[in-house]
């Protein structure tokens, strides 16, 4: 499992791809952030007026088969792109969703379990660079993560998005990203320029932030031996797939 | 125009132009900074990005307008 890898991979994507095809940037990200937001709440748990959910296998539900690994496949990106063309005919939403959804399956196949890149077939593809440990909860899980390679995997992003500042900047906004998403004459009937642009710039603020806010919490707050060995950090349990 | 009111508009001119500039650093800077401070310590404010999203408008968007109104 990556964690901000997936707020910044559309930014890096768009500095690649932005000149010559139309992709919708909202698409990207929340194409980035789908199989997670469609299971995440409940691999960990979620309180619902007092009511508890949560997976009871969390693991098999995240990645697994029955249970929703599916949405983390390139199979699944190219569904929702041939159910999102068919419904809308946006080329560059479809695209979006697609290409996003593959950078998630393909960035959580670096972590102990993977992920089913080739669903229906069931094989989980796994690097196993750093350990998966979602069943220990929310907390331990990112201390995990951020000892062990994912922080360095995480840290990767993180200079790749600042090294693409000039997307970021309020011209390119306006020359390249407003014109290639109907999405944002949209919502700039109700919000002025300024808004538009936080809202453009949030998944690198959250992604920057939360990668900040996470290593501090881990390693200055409560002292979570660094091991940034294959596979660790090796002082968790981890699941393989 | 006379003399004094000409330095007048530049230096207006040159103050708009540095804000202009500093703006964004330093209210992007702000909801930063505020957001990683408060998310040290406060779990569910560093956990889901709606809350970012909501951080970033409140301090870019929505504190500027405020000031702005005031100013007025």
């Amino acid at each position: 499992m990556s964690w901000v890898a997936h707020d910044l991979e559309p930014y890096v994507l768009q500095r690649k791809l932005g000149v010559g095809v139309a992709i919708s940037f909202v698409a990207l990200v929340l194409g980035s952030w789908g199989p997670d937001m469609l299971t995440k709440w409940l691999v960990y748990g979620t309180n619902v007026v007092g009511l508890h959910f949560q997976a009871s296998d969390p693991v098999r539900f995240h990645r697994g088969w029955p249970g929703a690994g599916f949405t983390h496949s390139l199979t699944f990106g190219v569904v929702v792109a041939a159910i999102v063309y068919a419904t809308t005919k946006s080329r560059p939403w479809a695209l979006g969703l697609m290409i996003g959804i593959w950078l998630h399956a393909l960035s959580d196949t670096g972590d102990t379990v993977g992920s089913m890149l080739f669903f229906p077939w069931t094989h989980h593809v796994t690097l196993g660079a750093w350990a998966y440990t979602v069943q220990s909860g929310r907390l331990s899980d990112a201390a995990a993560y951020y000892s062990g390679l994912g922080f360095v995997w995480d840290s990767i992003w993180v200079v790749l998005a600042i090294a693409s500042y000039p997307i970021l900047r309020r011209t390119y906004f306006r020359e390249r990203i407003q014109p290639s998403d109907r999405f944002w004459p949209w919502t700039g009937r109700w919000l002025p320029e300024d808004a538009l642009l936080a809202l453009y710039r949030g998944a690198i603020f959250f992604g920057i932030c939360r990668f900040v806010t996470w290593m501090l919490w881990a390693h200055v707050l409560h002292h979570y031996p660094f091991d940034p060995t294959w596979g660790g950090p090796h002082w968790a349990h981890a699941v393989h797939s | 125009m006379t003399m004094h009111e000409a330095t007048g508009v530049l230096v207006e001119k040159r103050r708009r132009v540095r804000w202009a500039t500093l703006r964004d650093p330093l209210l992007y800077g702000g909801a930063a900074s505020t957001y990683v401070a408060i998310g040290l310590f406060v779990t569910w404010f560093r956990l889901t990005w709606v809350v970012a999203f909501v951080w970033l408008l409140l301090w870019v968007w929505l504190l500027p307008a405020a000031v702005r109104r005031v100013a007025r």
